[in-house]
Order: structure tokens, then C-alpha cells, then sequence
């Protein structure tokens, strides 16, 4: 079943003077329900535009978003937004920020905070609930960016290059953990990023968006089953492969744009 | 020695240099000019006692807190409405901005037609120095913050008025103690040239009568409670400011 659908997007943006400026052009794209699927390209190709786009944060110029078969108009409930700067509320708890997508929508707040306490618990943080964002360092405030995601019980996962501002050693951590996450939930997730090597070990596909105005220069299935171990993938010789085929596309996408 | 107990010692010490640098130079001075230390300490002593500085300053508080209380209403409500809602700031702010820029003290005369001498017409006067700096910093908290906050509860679905209320308020807190903390500020120099321009009361009154009366001693001693006042303020709210809001760092 497809989850989402992008059929002939477009989107372009008139600034002063009326010169008008494309972000994305043509971009077809269908994601399959419960998949990964990563968008990665370099900076200034519009993926985080066609990610806005997804959520319907930004409305689209041209073509259409089919979200299970339907054309989207605005953000919905069934999608959720991970952003790279995490966005959480710094004058609210760790349990405060992921109750918060829950006000008005749940209106017991014991229902509101016992949902909140199980997300919070499958990223780890339940003996921080109490803390407040500039209490914790920054995987654990993209773990509750998480959390907060997870608790509207979207069928779809946005994320916006949401290790984009971590260490290293963090972020292979936090992608070992959001593998464990997807596994556990089954949800659909479009994950933006400019790693060739996360879009790689995190995705069951990749779509490698080319200079600006956006297009997909080309798909990538990664063939690898999960649950996938960091080791054995990262030292397969497909996965070596792959990674030598994205990186040679991108150079040449890049040496091309400055021709 | 740690640092905070190195920082106190220099600043003890730079102020037993002043005093004596003052003693020095107040003791070749006439004491209408320049009274000495000792002198000023003997005369705030009298001011204290004498119950002269209390009834002032009780004089004083109490306008002051009347006109803060209105600058906060008013400074916080438009900050918060024109900050959110783009087409009113279009509207209101360039009359704002040129009664902002017009000198305070040239509304005297025209507060004096208005309102008399008394009260009323200083707490106008006070209000006139303390309303813009919680208006603007409030204003200027809202709009800054606008973009990353309002797109993640747009992200969720979150309806306006909820937004408004969950979002925009909390976010603009700091904002708002900060815009006090100034508008306070602001608002002692109100106070002092009330009394010197209305009616001659309150803290602004008692300066004036001292200078007028050439009592240089009490006079200094007077400043210095203006002086401690606005240093208590700056100080009390800051650290107001950070426990309320310990994400934000002050300016």
C-alpha cells in the first residue's frame, strides 16, 4: 500500500520584482506504507522544502500530495514533523513538550500524560519527564522531538535532518535507536538528510534530489533486511557500493551546477 | 581567592578609593559645593531619621506603582496584539514610534493642562516614561519569536486561539519581565522630573527643595537613595528573570 504519493510537484517562489525563483520541479515520489525512505541531497536542493511540502506546512505550486489516496491541504494528524533544531518549548517539562501536540485533541489529561509517559519510555528518558529542554543535551532533546511525534500517533514520520546538529557518536547512537523505533511502531517514515552514510544505513530507499530547482536525479533501493546491525552493513561490500554510486552522482551534480 | 570573592574585594576597594579621593577633594571645597563623606553619611542619617526620606519615597511608591501597573497592562496587552497581528502594528506603531522619539518632558506642559499638578499628573508623567520600554521589548519578543514556535504548532494542528495562549504568551514571558524591568528604570527619571516640573512631592520634590535650599549634604544623600533604588530594581528583577525563565539569558 502507498502512503504517500507526489505526483508532478512543483514549487516555486515569486520574490521582489516578481522574479520568480523554482525550489522543486517535477518531483514524483511514492512512499510505501510502513517504509523508509530518505530524501538526501546537497544543501539548498529544496528536500527540506518537499519535506514542509509532505506536511503541507507549504502548499505546493504545482502537481499534487496523495496522503493514502488523498490530496492534502494542510498539516494533518496522520503526519508528524521531527525538526532538526528539535523545537521543543524551552518553558515546558520533557513531559510537558509531548503532551503538548495532545492538548485539545485528548481531553483527559491523565490519558494526555499516560500516552506521553509511553513515548517518553521508548526513547529512554522517563527518569527526566521533570527536566526542562536546557537541562539535557541535545540527542536527549531530539529524543523527546521524537517522543512528541510519536505520542499524535501519526501513520507517517517527517523528520527534517533531525541528527543534522549532533556529534558524531551521538548520532550513530540515535540512529541505531530510531531503527529500533521504526521496527517497534511500523511507521512510514521520509527522512531528510545530506549523509550519504545515514541515508544509507537508516533507508530501505533513497531518493537523491539534485541542485537547485530540486528533481530526483535518482532512486536507490538498499537492499539490506532489517533489523539491520551497524557493523555488518556498514562493512558490506554492496553497502560500499552504493555509497561510491550516490557520491559519484552528487559530485557531478554539484560540478555540473557550477558550470 | 575564587572569582566572585576577587570581584568583591576589587570593588570594596574601588570604593573606599572613591571615598577617600572625594574626602581629599570635598575637604578643600566649600560644603555647598562638594560635602565630604562623612558629612553626606551624617546628613542621610538625619534624612532617615527625621522620617523625610520615608514620606518622599512612600509618596513616591505609590505613583509609581499606579503608573507601572497601567504601563504593564497597556505595554504588555498592545505589545502582545500588535506583535501578533501584523495589519495593527502597520496601523498603531508610527504614531507610537513618533511619541516614543518626542522627548518625554515635552509632554509636561501639556500633562499639566490635562491633568493638574497633583497625582494623577505624575502618574501620567511616569506612565509616559515606563509604558514604551515594556511595549516595544514585549512587541519586538513577539515578533522575533513568531517564526520557528508558530510553524511547530502549525506542524501539529494546534488552533489559533490555543497557540495564542500556550505558545505566544509562555514564549513572550521573558520578554515581559524583561520590558518591566526597564520600563522601571524608565520610569525613575519620570519620577524625578515630576517633582521637579508638578507638583514639588515625592522623591523628584525633595531634591528640588534641597537644591533650592542649598543643603548639598542631604541633597547628595537624597541622589544616593535614587541611585540605591535603581540599582535594587535592576538587580531584584534580574534575578526574577532568571528564576522565572532559566532558558533565557537576560540582556
Amino acid at each position: 500500500m502507498t502512503a504517500i504519493e507526489v505526483d508532478d510537484v512543483g514549487k516555486s517562489y515569486t520574490g521582489k520584482g516578481g522574479k520568480r525563483t523554482d525550489a522543486l520541479s517535477g518531483i514524483r515520489l511514492s512512499v510505501p506504507s510502513g517504509g523508509f525512505v530518505s530524501l538526501l541531497g546537497p544543501s539548498g536542493c529544496g528536500k527540506t522544502t518537499l519535506l514542509k511540502c509532505l506536511d503541507g506546512l507549504i502548499p505546493v505550486t504545482e502537481g499534487e500530495i496523495r496522503v493514502g489516496g488523498v490530496p492534502i491541504t494542510g498539516p494533518g494528524r496522520d503526519r508528524a514533523f521531527v525538526f532538526q533544531d528539535f523545537r521543543l518549548l524551552p518553558w515546558r517539562t520533557v513531559l510537558g513538550n509531548v503532551v503538548f501536540p495532545l492538548e485539545g485533541v485528548v481531553s483527559s489529561r491523565a490519558e494526555r500524560e499516560a500516552t506521553a509517559r509511553r513515548y517518553i519510555e521508548m526513547v529512554g528518558l522517563s527518569d527526566f519527564e521533570r527536566h526542562h529542554p536546557h537541562e539535557l543535551s541535545g540527542g536527549m532533546q531530539q529524543r523527546v522531538g521524537i517522543a512528541r511525534a510519536l505520542a499524535v500517533d501519526p501513520d507517517i514520520l517527517l523528520m527534517d535532518e533531525p541528527f543534522g546538529a549532533l556529534d558524531a557518536q551521538t548520532r550513530e547512537l540515535m540512529q541505531i535507536e530510531l531503527l529500533r523505533i521504526w521496527e517497534l511502531t511500523g511507521k512510514t517514515v521520509v527522512f531528510v538528510t545530506h549523509s550519504v552514510d545515514e541515508a544509507l544505513f537508516l533507508s530501505q530507499r533513497v531518493a537523491v534530489l539534485s541542485a537547485r530547482p530540486g528533481r530526483i536525479a535518482a532512486e536507490f533501493e538498499v537492499p539490506f533486511a532489517h533489523p539491520r546491525q551497524e557493523h555488518t552493513v556498514r562493512g558490506d561490500s554492496r553497502f560500499t557500493d552504493l555509497r561510491h554510486d550516490i557520491w559519484r552522482l552528487l559530485k557531478g551534480d554539484t560540478h555540473a551546477f557550477s558550470e | 581567592m575564587t572569582a566572585p570573592a576577587r570581584d568583591w574585594a576589587v570593588r570594596i576597594a574601588a570604593l573606599a578609593l572613591l571615598l577617600l579621593v572625594w574626602q581629599q577633594v570635598a575637604q578643600r571645597l566649600p560644603a555647598a559645593i562638594l560635602p565630604t563623606p562623612v558629612r553626606v553619611g551624617a546628613a542621610a542619617r538625619d534624612l532617615l531619621t527625621g522620617g523625610e526620606l520615608a514620606l518622599a519615597w512612600g509618596q513616591t511608591v505609590t505613583q509609581v506603582a499606579v503608573a507601572m501597573a497601567l504601563a504593564s497592562v497597556a505595554g504588555v496587552g498592545l505589545g502582545l496584539l500588535l506583535g501578533w497581528y501584523r495589519p495593527l502594528d502597520q496601523l498603531l506603531s508610527p504614531l507610537l514610534g513618533a511619541l516614543f522619539l518626542t522627548p518625554r518632558i515635552a509632554l509636561v506642559p501639556l500633562i499639566a493642562l490635562w491633568f493638574g499638578l497633583q497625582d494623577l499628573a505624575k502618574i501620567v508623567l511616569i506612565l509616559a516614561f515606563g509604558f514604551f520600554e515594556v511595549f516595544f521589548t514585549v512587541r519586538d519578543g513577539v515578533r522575533g519569536m513568531e517564526r520557528s514556535y508558530l510553524e511547530l504548532a502549525r506542524a501539529y494542528g494546534v488552533p489559533t486561539w490555543r497557540t495564542l495562549r500556550t505558545v505566544v504568551l509562555p514564549a513572550a514571558r521573558p520578554y515581559v519581565l524583561t520590558g518591566l524591568r526597564l520600563g522601571l528604570l524608565h520610569a525613575l527619571v519620570g519620577v524625578v522630573l515630576a517633582g521637579f516640573f508638578l507638583e514639588t512631592s515625592g522623591i523628584g520634590g525633595l531634591i528640588y527643595n534641597l537644591g533650592a535650599a542649598l543643603r548639598t549634604a542631604e541633597l547628595v544623600a537624597a541622589l544616593l537613595s535614587v541611585m540605591v533604588v535603581g540599582l535594587a530594581v535592576n538587580v531584584g528583577l534580574r534575578r526574577l528573570e532568571a528564576r522565572l525563565t532559566p532558558w533565557q539569558v537576560t540582556r
